[in-house]
């Protein structure tokens, strides 16, 4: 009797400590960043390829993805207001639906796989190949050195990527709009300025803003935290993107909460 | 390589911005390179208006909405509206608020006030703020719509509660008496109609007749015309005041005779009085009148008297020496 209640009473226990241990780990890191900022002499060499590579490079992915997503919400649209909703509408929808939803959480998804693992595998690697303690041994604090110029990054260039992927969404809609459905451009543009308010585009932004964060933090807390060989920069790279995607759609719906 | 990358990360910087700024801006629907002048209206209330809503000007767009606020120390609603400098206002133009389409987007157009005479506008103190007037929302009209709807609703239930089986047959068995009624009107008419021409013709006889009459007394009126244009009025009028001067002698003596009248009617009257009581008392028996008449002794004693008189008298006349002796001397 004892043994059959003891065991799930013992990973209820023991899962409870590893997510405190987990929350307090990332608390210390994400602090031991925030510390890391004021030395700017290791991180600002970074930070240029840093964000060339998160976010220059991850430009064609969120457009590529961006541009479909218009294309399907412009047909969508078009055969949902078939009858009594004027076809204009369809521009609203989209323009609407892109800037709001789907251009910074599609774009946050794909870029949690891109970059989060990118940066997950690479940090867990040098995890494992102890070449962070070498930067420790070098007097290279490794926080300054390879978190604080990918989180910069990230939150920088997060934005912009969706700023790329909300204009492409837009436009492949209004593309197919007037290409494949019985609409001109006055009328998809009259539909795309009629609900739009400047804030949609700051309430993107934000969420843009928050997913990088995101994205590029827990990225580096996973590769930290690999520990063993080949297969702990896997796990810390499937966790790097699980987490991600979790944390994103979560801020997702707290922004829509706190700010809509 | 270093300067490359650095290269194109701002130039995908500058992008991005550049992206963010004219995208919002074209979104707006803000007019590049435009010439633009604010305008502002004063409202009531402004229904389902937005910031960046369309102002249109007989239909074409010329700006948008700029800000929507409340009226410092009034109960209005002002509208910042930023439209085309070279839009071509009306004479006294006034912006009225209403709904473009069914789906709660709003409009403010500019009209001339001419154009919506019966529209109270809320003026507003302020030189150069445009009257304004919002229409009912689209909500508005169907609330009332809804309220009609529930009022039909209604009725519909009483008629049916009303208009049952036998109401049906009630109606039915009134329409056969009114056709029947019909008829027989249609029957009495016809009967009737020669009647009623014949009581025509009288008629046109007798409105001739009246014609004539009328005719005899315009004649007659013309001829008092005439008389009293020569004066045989005005003697008869002289002769009847002589008359009524008369008249009034006439009058005076008969109150005079009146009067005296009155004082013999009024010693007739006393007469008459001591006459009834002479009578009363003969018909009590009182005095000599009154014993004669009621006591028949007296009157039989009187004839005898009389009788014996009589006797005396011709005794007298036979014999007069008997009771007269003449001396002379």
């Amino acid at each position: 009797m004892n043994g059959l209640w003891s065991a799930p009473l013992a990973w209820v226990g023991r899962s409870a400590l590893e997510l405190s241990a987990g929350f307090g780990r990332f608390g210390r890191f994400t602090a031991s960043a925030v510390r890391a900022l004021s030395d700017t002499g290791t991180w600002g060499r970074q930070l240029i390829e840093q964000m060339a590579r998160l976010g220059v490079e991850s430009i064609p992915i969120a457009v590529f993805i961006a541009a479909f997503t218009g294309i399907v919400l412009a047909l969508q649209a078009s055969y949902t207001f078939t009858g009594a909703v004027p076809l204009y509408f369809v521009g609203a929808l989209v323009a609407k639906t892109m800037i709001l939803e789907l251009g910074p959480v599609l774009t946050g998804l794909a870029l949690a796989g891109r970059v989060g693992a990118n940066i997950a595998s690479e940090i867990g690697t040098m995890r494992v190949t102890e070449q962070i303690d070498a930067l420790e041994t070098l007097a290279y604090d490794p926080v300054a050195y390879l978190v604080v110029p990918r989180v910069l990054a990230g939150v920088v260039m997060f934005p912009i990527v969706v700023a790329f992927a909300d204009a492409v969404g837009i436009a492949a809609g209004w593309i197919t709009s007037i290409n494949l459905l019985d609409l001109s451009t006055p009328e998809f543009v009259r539909g795309v300025r009629l609900f739009f308010d400047t804030f949609d585009v700051r309430y993107s932004l934000v969420k843009a803003t928050s997913f990088g964060l995101v994205v590029t933090l827990v990225g580096c807390f996973s590769g930290f935290g690999a520990a063993g060989g080949a297969a702990a920069v896997g796990r810390a790279t499937t966790q790097a993107v699980v987490l991600s995607s979790m944390l994103i759609l979560v801020l997702d719906a707290f922004w829509a909460a706190v700010l809509l | 390589m270093k300067k490359r990358t650095d290269v194109v990360v701002g130039a995908a910087i500058l992008a991005g911005i550049v992206v963010i700024v004219v995208g919002t801006l074209w979104l707006k629907g803000s007019g590049f390179g435009r010439e633009e002048i604010e305008l502002e209206a004063r409202f009531r209330e402004v229904g389902q208006l937005l910031v960046g809503n369309t102002v249109k000007l007989r239909g074409v767009p010329i700006g948008r909405v700029e800000e929507i606020s409340f009226e410092r120390g009034g109960d209005g609603v002002l509208v910042k509206m930023r439209i085309d400098r070279d839009a071509p206002l009306p004479e006294d133009p006034v912006v009225i608020l209403s709904p473009e389409s069914l789906f709660g987007d709003w409009q403010a157009e500019i009209h001339p006030r001419a154009q919506f005479p019966r529209y109270a506008f809320a003026e507003s103190a302020e030189p150069g703020v445009l009257p304004g007037y919002s229409l009912p929302d689209i909500s508005r009209l169907t609330a009332v719509a809804d309220e009609i709807a529930g009022n039909l609703a209604v009725l519909t239930d009483r008629v049916e509660t009303a208009f049952t089986e036998q109401t049906a047959e009630n109606i039915r068995q009134a329409i056969e008496n009114i056709q029947i009624v019909s008829e027989r009107l249609t029957g009495l008419v016809a009967t009737q109609q020669e009647a009623v021409e014949e009581v025509a013709r009288r008629l046109n006889e007798t409105t001739a007749t009246l014609s004539e009459a009328a005719f005899a007394v315009r004649r007659t009126m013309e001829q008092v015309d005439s008389a009293v244009a020569n004066g045989e009025i005005a003697a008869i009028v002289g002769n009847v005041a002589s008359a009524s001067a008369k008249f009034d002698s006439l009058s005076m003596e008969l109150l005079r005779a009146s009067a005296e009248f009155r004082a013999i009617a009024f010693r007739a009257d006393s007469a008459m009085q001591a006459m009834g009581a002479i009578a009363a008392r003969l018909q009590a028996g009182e005095g000599s009148l009154g014993l004669l008449l009621q006591d028949s002794t007296l009157y039989a004693d009187l004839l005898r008297t009389n009788a014996i008189l009589q006797a005396l008298l011709k005794d007298i006349q036979e014999n007069p020496r008997k009771y007269i002796k003449l001396e002379i001397f």
